[in-house]
Order: C-alpha cells, then sequence, then structure tokens
C-alpha cells in the first residue's frame, strides 16, 4: 500500500514538472522581435498554403448575395478522380486550380440556401480572386472580384455591376461567350475578362461534378 | 544473476514500468535539449555564414531590430543616404556592399502586402543561393522586376509577364523568378535601386547597406571605421548571432532546470523501486545469504536490477527522442528568433552517448544505498523477519 502511494507520488511529481514547463516555455508574444506583420489570417494563409484561393470577406459576401442566411460551412471537394470528365466539360486542358473546389455552404439557421465559391484567375497584370454564389438551383446569384492587380481603368470594366451582374441566372450549361452572352469589355481588359469568365464557368462545372444532388440535400458536413 | 534480476523486475511489472517511464522522459527531454542546443547553434551559423553578408549598415536605431527586419524582407522605418554604400565601398576591408531599399505596400482589404525591394548588381554575390528559374535574366530596363517564388505563384506570374502596381501605377515586365529558396526572399518583388526609389519617393535613399568583408577576422576595425558614418551604425552577423544565442542561451538554462528535475525525480523513483523491492524481499534475501551468497553478491544484484532499469529506461528515453524529437522541435521553433530552416535537433552519437551515461549514473546513484542496505541485511535477522 506504502508502495503504491510512493508511485503514485512520484507520477503526480513527473506530471507536476510537465506543467511547469509548459508554463515557462509556452509563448510570450511580448518577446518576440519587433517587426512588422505582413501576414495574412490563419485560415487564408492555410488556403494559400494548399493551393486554394481564400475567402478575404466571409462575413461581408454573405450578407451580400445571401441576405436572410445566418451562417456558412465549408467543404473540400476533391475532383481529380473526375478529371477526364471535368477537361471534356471544361473543353480546356486542366491546371492545379482543377483539382479541388472549396464550397463554403451557406446557411439559413440549418438550412442551406446557396453556396460561395472562390477562384483565382490569370489575369493580364496579376492574379484576379474571384467569388461566385451559386443559389441552390445551379444557378450565378451573384459574383465579386475581391482581388485584383489591373489598372483603374481595366478594374473599372471588370468590376462594373453591368458586366458581373450579366453573369446572374447563368448555369455550368449556359454559354459564357464575351461579346454575346455576357457583356463586351474594353480591349485592355479583354484577356483578364476572358480568364474570369472561364473561371466562373469552371466553378459552375466544378459544383456540379462534385455535387450532382442539389446542394439542400446534401448532408451537413465539414 | 542477471536472470535473477530480471525476474525480480518482472514481478512487479507496473511498478517498474512507471519507473522505466520516469527515466526514459527524462532521459528523452535531456537528450532533445542537447540535440536542439547543438543543431540550433550550427544551423544559425551555417545561415548566416550562407547568406554571404557579413555586415550591415542600417540606419540609427535598434541595430538588433534593424538587422532582423533586413534579414526577414521587412521595412525600416529610418532610411540612410545612398552616399554610405561609397563610404563602404572605400574601405580597405570591405569586398563587396550592395544598397537595398525596401517598401511596404499593404493591400489590408486583401490582407496582405507586397514587399518591394530595390537592388542593383551588387547584391548577386551576397545572394549566393539565388537560382533563376529557366529562361530568367537580370533586370533589362527599369521597368524589370525579379519575383521570389512565392510571389510568382501567388500573382500566378511566368517570366515575360506583365505585373502591375496599381498602388504606384507602374506596369513591370517579370524578367525573371527566383527558384524557392527557404528564405524570406521567396515572397519579395525585386526592382532596379533607381526605380524603387522612384516608386516610394526615396530618390538617394536606402534602408540597408549589405557587406562581405575580404577577411571575415577583420570585422571588428571594419566596424570600427564603418561606425563613423552619418545617421548609420553597423551590426555585424556575429554580434547577431551572439544575440540570438543568447536568447536561447536563456531558454535553454530554463529547460535544462526542468530535465535535471525530471532527473533528480526519476531518480527518486528509481531508489524508491529499489528500496520497496529490498523491503518486501528481505525473506528472499536472507535466504540467499543464509546458502551461502557473500555480501558482495547481494551488492551485485540490486545493482544490476537498478542498472538494468536506468539501461532500459535510457535506451527508451533515446528511441522518444528520435520519434517525438521534430515535433518538440517544431514546438520550440516557435519561440526561438530568426529560427534556421534546416532541423535544428541534431541528435549525434555523442549526444546519446552522454544521455546514457546520465541515465547509468542516475542508476548507479539511486541504487547504491538500496543495495548497501541489502547487502548489510544479516541472514538471521531477514530469515526471523520473513
Amino acid at each position: 500500500m506504502r508502495t503504491r502511494s510512493l508511485f503514485l507520488l512520484g507520477l503526480v511529481g513527473l506530471l507536476a514538472a510537465a506543467g511547469i514547463g509548459w508554463a515557462l516555455l509556452r509563448p510570450h508574444s511580448g518577446e518576440d522581435l519587433p517587426t512588422v506583420d505582413v501576414s495574412a489570417s490563419e485560415f487564408t494563409q492555410k488556403d494559400e498554403q494548399a493551393g486554394l484561393c481564400p475567402w478575404r470577406d466571409p462575413e461581408g459576401d454573405r450578407k451580400r448575395f445571401f441576405p436572410a442566411s445566418s451562417g456558412y460551412e465549408d467543404e473540400l471537394a476533391a475532383l481529380s478522380s473526375q478529371r477526364p470528365e471535368l477537361q471534356r466539360r471544361l473543353g480546356r486542358p486542366l491546371t492545379g486550380e482543377d483539382n479541388a473546389v472549396r464550397i463554403h455552404r451557406i446557411l439559413a439557421g440549418q438550412t442551406p440556401v446557396g453556396a460561395i465559391v472562390t477562384r483565382r484567375v490569370r489575369g493580364e497584370s496579376g492574379v484576379i480572386e474571384m467569388v461566385l454564389a451559386v443559389g441552390l438551383d445551379g444557378r450565378v446569384v451573384g459574383a465579386r472580384l475581391q482581388r485584383l492587380r489591373e489598372p483603374d481603368s481595366v478594374a473599372a470594366a471588370l468590376q462594373s455591376p453591368a458586366w458581373l451582374g450579366a453573369f446572374r441566372g447563368k448555369t455550368a450549361d449556359s454559354a459564357w461567350r464575351s461579346g454575346q452572352d455576357i457583356p463586351n469589355v474594353p480591349a485592355a481588359a479583354h484577356s483578364s475578362a476572358e480568364a474570369i469568365l472561364d473561371g466562373a464557368h469552371s466553378i459552375l462545372v466544378m459544383l456540379a461534378l462534385g455535387h450532382p444532388a442539389p446542394i439542400a440535400d446534401l448532408p451537413h458536413t465539414h | 544473476m542477471f536472470i535473477l534480476a530480471y525476474h525480480n523486475l518482472v514481478r512487479r511489472r507496473l511498478r517498474t514500468g512507471l519507473t522505466l517511464l520516469g527515466v526514459a522522459a527524462a532521459v528523452g527531454v535531456l537528450a532533445c535539449l542537447l540535440a536542439f542546443g547543438q543543431g540550433y547553434q550550427r544551423g544559425l551559423g551555417q545561415e548566416l555564414n550562407g547568406m554571404g553578408i557579413q555586415m550591415m549598415l542600417v540606419p540609427l536605431g535598434c541595430p538588433y531590430d534593424a538587422a532582423a527586419r533586413v534579414l526577414k524582407g521587412r521595412t525600416l522605418d529610418a532610411s540612410l543616404p545612398e552616399s554610405a554604400v561609397n563610404l563602404a565601398r572605400r574601405d580597405s576591408a570591405v569586398a563587396c556592399a550592395a544598397p537595398m531599399l525596401m517598401a511596404a505596400l499593404p493591400r489590408p482589404s486583401e490582407g496582405r502586402t507586397d514587399l518591394w525591394v530595390g537592388i542593383d548588381e551588387a547584391i548577386r554575390p551576397l545572394k549566393p543561393w539565388w537560382r533563376l528559374k529557366a529562361g530568367s535574366q537580370w533586370f533589362s530596363d527599369a521597368n524589370s522586376v525579379i519575383l521570389g517564388a512565392e510571389a510568382a505563384a501567388t500573382e500566378m506570374r511566368q517570366v515575360g509577364d506583365t505585373l502591375y502596381s496599381p498602388e504606384t501605377g507602374r506596369r513591370f515586365r517579370v524578367c525573371g523568378i527566383l527558384e524557392r529558396s527557404g528564405t524570406s526572399d521567396d515572397s519579395l518583388f525585386f526592382v532596379p535601386l533607381a526605380t524603387a526609389q522612384a516608386m516610394f519617393h526615396q530618390p538617394g535613399r536606402l534602408t540597408a547597406v549589405a557587406i562581405r568583408l575580404k577577411d571575415p577576422t577583420l570585422g571588428e576595425e571594419a566596424a570600427t571605421r564603418l561606425q563613423q558614418t552619418p545617421g548609420a551604425q553597423v551590426v555585424t552577423l556575429a554580434e547577431m548571432l551572439g544575440t540570438f544565442l543568447n536568447l536561447v542561451g536563456a531558454v535553454r538554462t530554463l529547460v535544462l532546470a526542468i530535465a535535471i528535475l525530471a532527473l533528480a525525480i526519476s531518480a527518486l523513483s528509481v531508489f524508491n523501486t529499489m528500496l520497496s523491492s529490498v523491503l518486501e524481499r528481505t525473506g528472499e534475501l536472507g535466504i540467499l545469504r543464509a546458502i551461502g551468497a557473500s555480501r558482495g553478491q547481494v551488492f551485485r544484484l540490486l545493482a544490476v536490477e537498478s542498472m538494468a532499469l536506468t539501461t532500459l529506461g535510457s535506451a527508451a528515453g533515446l528511441a522518444l527522442a528520435v520519434v517525438a524529437g521534430r515535433l518538440v522541435e517544431q514546438a520550440i521553433k516557435a519561440y526561438v528568433p530568426l529560427a534556421p530552416t534546416e532541423s535544428m535537433l541534431t541528435l549525434t552519437g555523442g549526444v546519446a552517448l552522454q544521455c546514457f551515461i546520465v541515465g547509468i549514473g542516475v542508476g548507479l546513484v539511486a541504487g547504491f544505498y538500496p543495495a548497501w542496505q541489502a547487502s548489510r541485511l544479516p541472514p538471521a535477522q531477514a530469515l526471523r523477519a520473513e
């Protein structure tokens, strides 16, 4: 009995030593070298490291495109097994951006009301990050460019309500031709506009392939 | 004797197991600590030497903060006159001096900041790890930009593409992309020095002058001379290395204290185990003595048990250090300034031997008294107790 008590005492001592060690070694932000912190949020960094486009203003976009929503949940749909079908429907060689899609399912209470997907595309003057809101029926609810490096005149054309607003109602099977199905843009904005149109169409096709069932029927999982 | 010792240890498996665990934990912590100390010093030394920069001229202020910012590719508030480069180049001990102008363009709505660095050809000998990707070339005109690997990936740029800076209204052609180096250079945008000075309205100003010496042993004399540069101060990398090692030394002392505490607790645990074992086996030891075992043989039996406990515990502790060491390293790296990108955990044969000897030493010390007491038991008294 005495022996067992001594052992328990020893064990408690070891745990106490470990606790003291943890307390002494845990980080103290004030001791770090004072440098400018230029990093983005942890979530944004993780997405960028994984090659995915971050979602930079979740609350703003959610309220903008789905005003009645109360929250969202994320799901990563891997499409590597559907590459042949994806390539056939996109009609172009696949890129690293086409391997997976992170779906932010928008909820009103516990009920899904739509989805928001972000995507990086190769603009003329730098990366362009787009946000596409899609309804339960697979139609575009709205679009926004959350990051771009284009000159002011090009940026104004690409962000104009008339141009981005033309995305509304489009589906994965719609035609996305610039100048016909979508209004034309100035020549300087043409290549970036083409990249955005391809990005939007790609998102819809990937959503359709990643989720053949309507978004509302999906199980609520992270 | 070894078989007898083995049977005695397995007779109380839980007790033996807990004692082993205690010794293993203590030896594991000690091994990680020693391996980390050696690895950090070696890694930091290699990293700083590999930089090619042996000294820096930075604006007046906290020299270590300034040097750390420059090394990490971050901006400084103050600046130096461009004449500081010529003063440095004229010094007889300086092999090459390279001007640098760093500026940050925050993009809060996008959660990132573009870091632009103005450089000229003189920087190349000071960045020996730079490798340009195929098709890349050095600046051909004022509107050329060389991108770090991470910056190029983030902006989806390739050699020949256009890169626009909306904040300054400048359009660049990507003339080169650096191979990934694991340094802060990966996320920077490099432009010609004059371009950077024009972009950020800093004509004739610099944020640092990076210097390499002809002979590193002349560093102190050169530092004294360069210290006379108006508005500037000198930071040698030896000083930085010393400062960082001092910081790490303080942490190391704390961890060493914990390791010693853990070792002391494990020694007490072994002592307790062996003493309990002697008390429980008084009669058995008496019989051993009665059938002819000498005091020395009884002493050796208990000593072997104690040594076996700590030897096995030490071996388990070293195995633990190898397996869990990487996790410990990741945790420690978060608290260490300018942590080397390479592994900081160097579990060499020497370190393992040191820990093994300490572990066995703990067994010897902790097992001595119980073994001595067992050897002193008079056979008749021991048998009476039974």
